[in-house]
């Protein structure tokens, strides 16, 4: 029962590997995970599902798997809806959605390798990249 | 007389509140563009600075316009000061037919390995690449191997980033492109990618 027990746990761990960390962040940004809210911290690590917020006079700056880069400003919530480059299997699928708040975003191996796999959601439409960096403000 | 003045205040408000503003950014590369979508209808950015407000789903991007360097410093300062430095990578070659790093390639491991303990808060993939001679499968297991041997070092060495991942990519991300079958030593690689 004991062996049983550790295998689900490993598997667990597998499954939920990180796609991306907390590299810089001012004030108090927050994560909704499983319906529970989480601080974040710089070196925290980001899963598919994620929602974050970020409260008034406070920033975030992570970095996807691939070297993908994204910041918020104050006030934002942002969705990663899914993430996944996998170059080895040949998989790219990629799902953000700003929901409200300021981002820069710049694309890394995905905009090289499958830069259609990218969609970038805001409340209007879907941003499509070409190899990108840019900046999206949704009010 | 008030009735105009408040009319005239309402126009206003109303040609201000554009929702969704997307701006064009320099990223350094030549390749660099974005498609807008709507339901309505797409817009293309593909100059620095160029940009498109959205109103709604139901209605086709705006005209673009361009914003000046001073105003997307200004307007975007605070996502701007906290965006992460960009990944650092690091190519490593091997002597033909062999798993010995080429003397250049030893000192470009060195500089690797420095990096590395500098930033002890990345992840570090090291990620083997090959040539498009051979199979897939054969080439995904071969850059594996050798991705494996230059994470063995790392390890070796004691230095502990927040992630070390040996991943083979195969002939999926070639340095140089190259048609099917083509012999080419700069894709013979390791790279060591942090961030």
């Amino acid at each position: 029962m004991k062996k049983i027990v550790i295998l689900l746990f490993m598997m667990n761990s597998l499954v939920l590997a990180n796609i991306a960390i907390v590299k810089k962040m001012t004030g108090k940004v927050e994560l909704k995970r499983n319906n529970k809210m989480v601080s974040l911290q710089i070196g925290s690590g980001l899963e598919n599902g994620d929602i974050i917020m970020s409260k008034a006079k406070s920033s975030i700056g992570i970095i996807f798997d691939d070297g993908t880069r994204l910041s918020l400003g104050e006030k934002a919530i942002f969705v990663i809806n899914k993430f996944k480059v996998k170059p080895s299997k040949k998989e790219y699928d990629v799902d953000l959605n700003l929901k409200k708040g300021k981002a820069v975003f710049e694309s890394g191996k995905v905009g090289k390798l499958a830069p259609k796999s990218v969609k970038f959601r805001i409340p209007e439409g879907i941003i499509g990249i070409r190899g990108t960096k840019f900046a999206v403000e949704v009010k | 007389m008030k009735r105009f003045i408040s009319i005239a205040m309402i126009t206003l408000l109303f040609v201000g509140c554009s929702k969704t503003t997307v701006v064009l950014l320099d990223s350094g590369k030549t390749q660099n563009a974005v498609l807008v979508s709507t339901d309505k209808g797409s817009s293309k950015l593909d100059k620095v600075g160029s940009f498109v407000d959205l109103k709604d789903k139901e209605k086709a991007p705006s005209e673009t316009k361009i914003m000046s360097k001073d105003e997307i410093e200004k307007r975007f300062s605070k996502a701007l000061a906290v965006s992460p430095d960009k990944a650092k990578t690091f190519i490593l070659y091997f002597r033909q037919g062999s798993t010995e790093l080429t003397q250049e390639s030893e000192t470009v491991l060195e500089d690797a390995l420095k990096a590395i303990v500098k930033s002890p808060s990345s992840m570090v993939d090291v990620i083997g690449h090959t040539d498009t001679v051979g199979s897939n499968e054969g080439n995904l297991k071969v850059s594996l191997k050798r991705a494996k041997h230059i994470e063995s070092i790392i390890k070796n060495r004691g230095i502990k980033p927040l992630s070390l991942t040996a991943k083979g990519y195969g002939e999926e991300d070639l340095l140089v492109k190259t048609a099917d079958n083509t012999a080419e030593a700069k894709n013979r690689n390791v790279e060591i990618f942090i961030k």
